[in-house]
């Protein structure tokens, strides 16, 4: 425990080092602050967040966590060749790349949003949503990356999921709505949703700007269904097992990973 | 006792056989060099020693350690691998005290800043340092704790004359001091100067292993360059190249 501290200490330091990582939350503070600033109108100013955060936040999180996994794969060695066991060593990893992304965005959403008197619950969910989105898509970039030595592939299979979530999935849900207008589809729905970490994540803020019948089918119905404690429950655990899932797999994988 | 003990180690790589079925025994206080051309499995070899490369099959035992059961043995082990790259962000000093934190023991890493001229570029991050003075700070990292044994892939590719002085007059003090030596190099002069002992791999199998004297006696050539060539020829004849 006190090496996967220790581990945990050095990659996050040398993460927080990237410029990016900077340039990341100055991006998100002032964009909000700009935002807040300039709308006025606080739900407004959340829902256009919530857009920026759903398409941009996953993508970046592909991106950034994945090119940092393969550019550090010297240093990777240099810590396995010690006496450290390998899922600590992934574990260390995973956290030390994601945390800080997760952390830089979240500051960069709330503390403006904070200063502009937003509303608490509404702010600490979009926060909530853009850190889970990144530590989701983190885990799941550094699951390709391990599982593909060719830095293409890694990337590609990571873009393919996001293209899936964010693009092709309100398309797919879209189609099964109109090809099922007949039917009492609203279970059908919920269950897709739950496949979805972005569409979750939307749904987590949608239900809390009373705005849900414009933010697509599966906003509406997530209002009606889980305006509750049920509901939000089944949001938290499926984003949850959104992280964990990838995470594990990848652990398993670099368990196995000849180096 | 046998610093490092390999028993039918083989090791596959999908479709590739990398290693088939070697067998090794490496003695204390003994400068063993292994080589052979490319892709003759000497990386591959070195890795499953260290647990970077998990084997097919085989065992492996490093000081009496199965390296299969637990990864403490690495702590006798001092590690130099083939190209230094190291984390960007970190300034060497930040590196070094990164890796004695990790093995959480005391190290003279003093000494081998000293030795290599490295003091001018303690707080320098990584990301700027040339190539040669990287495996500079990739020999302190290996030489700084006090090992039973080090493993060194090619160690001297980047050094400037100077370094490779000092490196080659460090490793014959760590021999005399009892500690195991191995290294892979395609300069023969080096292993001329330095190994007791060749390991000559080959399509992963050793084809050789004995003194440097005697595989040239074996081959009956004066070097050990030409050696080799004899050895891959005649090896190239048996397999029908």
């Amino acid at each position: 425990m006190k090496t996967a501290f220790k581990l945990f200490k050095y990659e996050a330091y040398n993460t927080l080092r990237s410029r990016f990582i900077s340039g990341y939350f100055l991006f998100f503070l002032l964009f909000t602050s700009a935002l807040s600033y300039f709308t006025g109108d606080v739900s407004k100013v959340l829902i256009s967040l919530l857009n920026v955060v759903i398409l941009f936040v996953p993508l970046v999180s592909l991106v950034f966590s994945s090119l940092f996994f393969y550019s550090s794969r010297e240093f990777t060695e240099i810590v396995l060749v010690q006496p450290v066991g390998r899922r600590v060593v992934y574990l260390s990893k995973v956290a030390g790349i994601s945390l800080p992304l997760s952390l830089s965005v979240g500051l960069g959403i709330a503390l403006p949003l904070l200063i502009f008197r937003a509303s608490p619950v509404q702010t600490a969910l979009l926060t909530l949503s853009a850190m889970y989105l990144t530590v989701i898509f983190s885990a799941i970039a550094l699951m390709f990356s391990v599982m593909h030595d060719d830095r293409v592939r890694g990337l590609a299979l990571g873009l393919a999921v996001w293209i899936y979530a964010s693009v092709l999935y309100d398309a797919f849900i879209l189609f099964v709505g109109m090809a099922f207008y007949d039917y009492p589809i609203e279970g059908l729905v919920i269950l897709l949703s739950v496949l979805n970490p972005v569409d979750l994540a939307r749904i987590l803020m949608v239900m809390n700007l009373d705005i849900a019948a414009l933010m697509g089918y599966t906003g509406a119905l997530f209002t009606e269904f889980a305006s509750s404690l049920k509901g939000y429950a089944l949001i938290f655990l499926s984003l949850t097992l959104w992280f964990l899932l990838p995470l594990m797999v990848g652990m398993e994988v670099f368990n196995r990973k000849d180096f | 006792m046998f610093s490092v003990e390999i028993e039918d180690l083989h090791k596959r790589f999908g479709r590739n056989r990398v290693l088939k079925g070697v067998n090794l025994r490496i003695k204390k206080g003994e400068i063993t060099a292994i080589l052979g051309p490319n892709a003759s499995g000497k990386t591959t070899l070195i890795k499953c020693i260290l647990g970077l490369v998990i084997p097919t099959s085989g065992r492996i035992t490093v000081m009496g350690y199965d390296t299969r059961r637990g990864v403490e043995y690495r702590r006798l082990i001092g590690y130099m691998p083939q190209i230094a790259r190291f984390p960007e962000n970190l300034t060497v000093r930040e590196l070094i005290n990164m890796v004695k934190d990790i093995r959480g023991e005391g190290a003279s890493e003093e000494y081998y800043i000293n030795l290599f001229g490295l003091e001018r570029f303690l707080d320098k991050p990584l990301s700027v340092l040339s190539g040669g003075t990287r495996q500079k700070v990739n020999a302190t990292l290996a030489f700084m704790f006090d090992n039973a044994m080090y493993i060194l892939d090619e160690p001297t590719v980047g050094f400037d004359p100077v370094a490779s002085t000092h490196f080659k007059d460090e490793l014959i003090k760590l021999k005399n001091r009892g500690k195991s030596i191995v290294f892979t190099s395609h300069i023969m002069g080096e292993v001329e100067d330095l190994a007791d002992r060749v390991v000559f791999l080959l399509g992963g199998r050793i084809r050789f292993d004995g003194t440097p004297q005697q595989f040239k006696e074996q081959t009956g050539e004066n070097t050990l360059e030409r050696a080799i060539a004899r050895l891959m020829e005649e090896a190239g004849i048996e397999n029908g190249v």
